[in-house]
């Protein structure tokens, strides 16, 4: 066997915790007989991002991976239920529409769900789409409980992810990662050097003197990609004219009584909002264009806006939407947002960091000398991942008739990918949504948000004129009917967190609480 | 869109004949009949014969399902038999046949797939085939069929396919679909005519008749009458990877035992096929001409099979190549009409079924489908494409030396999408899977192994396993093979009491 590989991560944020958490429990780190020595170098004094605190279902398949008990998990993290997200004043003013974790319906007579409702719905005969979203008749009730692992039962039809706190997650994630032999070394990168005849990164030379070398290293150094960029130069695909916000503000508030078990997005003039309920506060924020508003401005609306006390000055944000030409490049792969930057809109942040991780362990190198092939799978595989979100972000801006700004205006008008206008044609000729064999998203989060946002669809599979209208009719009200009884049946998301993982305050906090 | 036409499609037309238009009739009156869809078929003469089989890929099987036919009848119809994948010979020298089984190679071990232990005992020194490691190919080789049992799900994948008579199994399906309210009409010359506006085919003329539709299935075969002549869509010719340009035809003996497989053995200038059936042996001798008699072609195909052949050899021109659409106006190719393949894998049938599923997923709703066709026609591109990488890669990767035919196919460029899985193969052993792949990873797996590529390195968690580990883990998988293959009863047993004998058809 070759000698083993030395994988340097640098940076310690969400992205290079998940990153190192992922190979310590894979590869027996520390071990004699290990494939991997890896150390992950970060600074303390180098803040994190920390935004992504809303994610996907998939992210319970990577604690799974890891064997992280969920219930620990959520309480070190704070963590509450997520079943989708609640979208409000997009495509219009006043509009509230879900996109939930899971399907609407099911499909019947081998028929997709939504040709039936187009078809009963034209009769004046169905209830509205989300009627039968298992996922959004329990978000709307703030209602929270496990999917039925019984395949015929309406429950099955849904599954969840979490809101989580993203500094606590990386925390949580380095405590484990550690526990199993990473090594982890404190300090700033203060030079690079590369090897004269490759051009391949050699080592990182850290401010304390301290050189650390390496085959391969992760660059989780945030947007700036102070590998990847700053030294090997991999380059940029800037897709602001699409997606034009590039400042966030963050700012969390007190836990109030809107305890939701989705997160909620606003759009406003300039952008959107977030609120993101944990247990013990509330994430919110302003992502928004500076093209379309200034900075103060934007300042004074999020603190408007915010339903409960701010605990503390909004945090600021600047990014740009693209994405790195090559997320691995040379012997440096990037993770997080030194590979591509997407508005944290369909929460997708931490899933790409997943999926990148995830890639990366199937491709992970045999020995100490980089097959680069490797990476041209690598980078196939992820720059698909990153043009599914753009296009599924991208459609949020674009199917609107707001008025009301000049945003909205731009991004009405403004020229989509072919890939984004014929999913929009197909859509509203017959009912079409995109069912692509990897990458994000599956059909039912494509029809909520075109459904959502008042693209409707003229026609619908032909198949489903087989069924007789009694029929249909009546099968639409009994899954309506299950699915509202068994909806009303579910403990509220509050009591259920309580319940399941929920974090007594501590007596200092308690304290604190009523000294105010 | 300008000129929308709102007319509902009320009335199909499948012209042509056989297993193409008769399939079809199937699909759209099941799919679409309790819609008052209207089906008829205009029918050309049949140019099958009493010598051809046809061979399916697994998923058939399902489709036939979906169509609501009794499997056991059809196959009792048609003389049909069981497959449990492919045997290749002599694509290499001097190695054994290596198996393409339906189904998958051994087993995770501590959650890391078995592929590169596979590879890693290969690296050092191991001399088990990776198809040794297949329950459907151990069956196989030892003349055992099985159906797939939820108590082999620790297998993995496991499927099958058949073999039927041609002839018997068109008469099946027209049976099925006239029964079901399918209209026929026999047809031999006709034109076109179209609309004056839109280009589309109004109508089949024939002599004082005329035959109306919305929409047209070309089910001509390879002549494609409809879109390629009628509409003039293009040929695009694959014969720069498919050295195979006539196919000559002739039933041989039954073997003594029903293999459950199909078998492919590499010629000097050219491939033999073997398709059993419960009551003879198909035959096909694919081959060039520039390298070859049809007369030489004969005398190799008796010298090699080895079989008693009845007097019934024909040959046919074949070029593989596809319509560069397969629907135009108002006009959709299934089958032959949209692409002619090497049988190298027996994805013909399956190129059908691919195409009227698809057809049915997007039925124009109105007059005006060029939404569903372009949609339509990137869908069957991919599929055609993604077949053809699988094909060529047989004759790119065969190992004959000293033999011009075979020395000129290792040396030719191959497109990219294959160029590239090979390289990826080579350098790690897994397989880059793009949209609408046919063959799944255990298939390019097969494929890949058992033309000798071996990759440089493997997924290096499996060497997370001690060595003796995962000796034991193989020489545990070896031995559940073997037992579970002895308790299975061969395949003419199978069929006996399954499909012929008394008892199966009392059921």
């Amino acid at each position: 066997m070759n000698s083993p590989l030395r994988v340097v991560i640098l940076g310690g944020g969400t992205s290079g915790w998940m990153c190192a958490a992922a190979l310590s429990s894979a590869l027996k780190l520390g071990q004699k007989d290990s494939l991997l020595e890896v150390r992950l170098v970060e600074s303390a004094e180098i803040g994190t991002v920390g935004v992504g605190e809303a994610t996907l279902p998939q992210i319970k398949e990577f604690n799974d991976y890891l064997g992280i008990n969920e219930a620990e998990f959520m309480r070190r993290t704070k963590a509450t239920f997520k079943l989708g997200i609640e979208f409000r004043d997009w495509g219009k003013l006043g509009n509230i529409y879900h996109h939930p974790f899971g399907a609407f319906g099911m499909p019947m007579a081998g028929v997709e769900f939504q040709h039936h409702w187009t078809r009963a719905h034209a009769m004046g005969k169905a209830a509205p789409l989300e009627a039968y979203s298992y996922a959004i008749q329990a978000a709307r009730r703030q209602k929270f409980d496990f999917p039925s692992e019984d395949r015929q039962s309406i429950k099955s039809t849904y599954s969840y992810a979490y809101h989580f706190d993203a500094g606590l997650y990386a925390a949580f994630l380095r405590e484990f990662s550690e526990a199993r032999g990473l090594l982890r070394t404190e300090g700033r990168v203060k030079n690079v050097t590369l090897h004269s005849d490759s051009g391949d990164i050699r080592s990182l030379v850290l401010e304390s003197g301290e050189e650390i070398e390496g085959d391969l290293f992760i660059d989780c150094s945030g947007f700036r990609g102070l590998l990847i960029e700053e030294q090997l130069m991999a380059g940029w695909d800037d897709w602001s004219k699409w997606l034009p916000c590039d400042r966030a503000l963050a700012a969390p508030t007190e836990r109030t009584a809107d305890f939701h078990s989705y997160t909620r997005s606003t759009a406003l003039s300039a952008g959107w909002q977030w609120r993101i309920p944990l247990q013990h506060r509330a994430g919110n924020g302003y992502c928004y264009s500076s093209a379309f508003v200034s900075d103060d401005e934007a300042h004074r609306t999020l603190l408007e806006n915010l339903d409960g006390a701010p605990l503390a000055e909004p945090k600021r944000l600047r990014f740009q939407a693209g994405r790195r030409k090559k997320s691995w490049y040379h012997n440096c792969l990037t993770i997080g947002l030194s590979s591509g930057f997407l508005e944290p809109l369909e929460s997708t942040s931490i899933y790409l960091v997943q999926i990148a991780v995830t890639t990366f362990l199937q491709l992970l190198p045999s020995g100490n000398v980089i097959d680069p092939k490797l990476a041209a799978e690598f980078n196939r595989l992820i720059d698909r991942e990153y043009q599914r979100v753009r296009d599924f972000l991208i459609l949020h801006y674009y199917a609107n008739t707001r008025t009301d700004s000049a945003l909205w205006e731009y991004v009405r008008h403004m020229s989509v990918p072919d890939s984004l206008n014929e999913t929009i044609e197909q859509y509203r000729h017959r009912g079409r949504v995109p069912n692509y064999k990897d990458g994000l998203f599956s059909p039912p989060s494509w029809l909520a948000v075109l459904n959502g946002q008042d693209i409707t669809a003229a026609g619908y599979d032909r198949m489903a004129d087989n069924m007789d209208e009694a029929t249909l009719v009546e099968k639409l009200e009994t899954m309506r009917g299950r699915i509202e009884a068994s909806v009303n049946a579910m403990p509220d998301h509050a009591d259920f967190v309580a319940d399941y993982c929920f974090v007594p305050p501590s007596k200092a906090a308690l304290m604190e609480g009523a000294a105010k | 869109m300008t000129g929308l036409d709102m007319r509902q499609v009320r009335k199909v037309v499948i012209v042509g004949r056989d297993v193409a238009a008769w399939l079809s009739a199937n699909a759209l009156i099941r799919a679409l009949g309790g819609t008052g869809l209207k089906v008829e078929v205009a029918e050309l003469p049949g140019l099958l014969r009493a010598q051809d089989t046809l061979a399916s890929l697994p998923t058939l099987e399902n489709f036939h399902r979906l169509l609501g036919f009794d499997e056991a009848a059809l196959l009792r119809a048609t003389e049909g038999a069981y497959t449990l994948g492919q045997s290749f010979a002599g694509f290499s020298g001097a190695a054994a046949p290596f198996f393409h089984p339906y189904g998958s190679h051994g087993g995770a071990i501590n959650r890391v797939p078995f592929m590169p232990f596979w590879i890693k005992a290969r690296q050092a020194g191991l001399n088990v085939a990776l198809e040794e490691f297949s329950l459907t190919a151990a069956a196989a080789k030892q003349g055992r069929f099985f159906l797939p049992t939820d108590e082999m799900s620790a297998f993995g994948h496991l499927d099958y396919a058949c073999h039927f008579r041609a002839r018997p199994y068109v008469q099946f399906l027209k049976a099925q679909a006239m029964s079901r309210g399918v209209e026929v009409r026999p047809l031999r010359l006709f034109d076109i005519r179209r609309d004056a506006g839109n280009g589309h085919i109004a109508a089949l003329v024939s002599g004082a008749h005329e035959i109306t539709g919305d929409l047209f299935i070309d089910a001509t075969g390879a002549e494609s009458l409809l879109l390629g002549q009628g509409l003039n869509v293009e040929f695009e010719s694959w014969s720069q990877w498919f050295p195979g340009n006539r196919v000559l035809t002739v039933s041989g003996e039954r073997l003594r035992r029903l293999p459950a497989y199909s078998q492919v053995r590499a010629l000097p200038s050219g491939c033999l096929h073997l398709t059993p059936v419960r009551d003879m042996t198909g035959l096909q001798h694919v081959y060039n001409e520039a390298y070859m008699s049809d007369q030489a072609a004969l005398e190799a195909t008796a010298l090699v099979a080895g079989l008693r052949l009845q007097p019934d050899a024909v040959v046919s021109p074949l070029t593989a190549g596809r319509r560069r659409q397969a629907w135009a106006g108002n006009c959709i190719a299934v089958g032959e009409a949209a692409g002619s393949l090497d049988p190298i894998d027996n994805a013909g049938l399956h190129v059908l079924q691919t195409g009227l599923v698809h057809l049915i997923d997007l039925f124009p709703l109105t007059a005006d489908s060029r939404l569903e066709a372009r949609d339509y026609n990137v869908r069957m591109q991919q599929c055609f494409e993604r077949i053809r990488d699988y094909q060529t890669a047989h004759y790119k990767l065969n190992r004959i030396d000293n033999e011009p035919f075979w020395d000129r196919l290792r040396a030719m460029d191959i497109p990219d999408t294959l160029a590239y899985k090979i390289e990826l193969f080579r350098a790690r052993g897994m397989v880059p899977l793009y949209e609408e792949e046919v063959f799944v990873a255990d298939d390019w797996l097969a494929l890949f192994a058992g033309h000798g590529l071996m990759p440089r390195s493997y997924d290096p968690m499996a060497d997370l396993t001690p060595d003796e580990d995962a000796i034991r883990h193989f020489q545990n998988i070896l031995g559940v093979i073997r037992q579970t293959v002895e308790k299975m009863r061969t395949h003419d047993a199978f069929i006996e009491r399954e499909i012929s004998g008394n008892l199966a058809k009392t059921v």
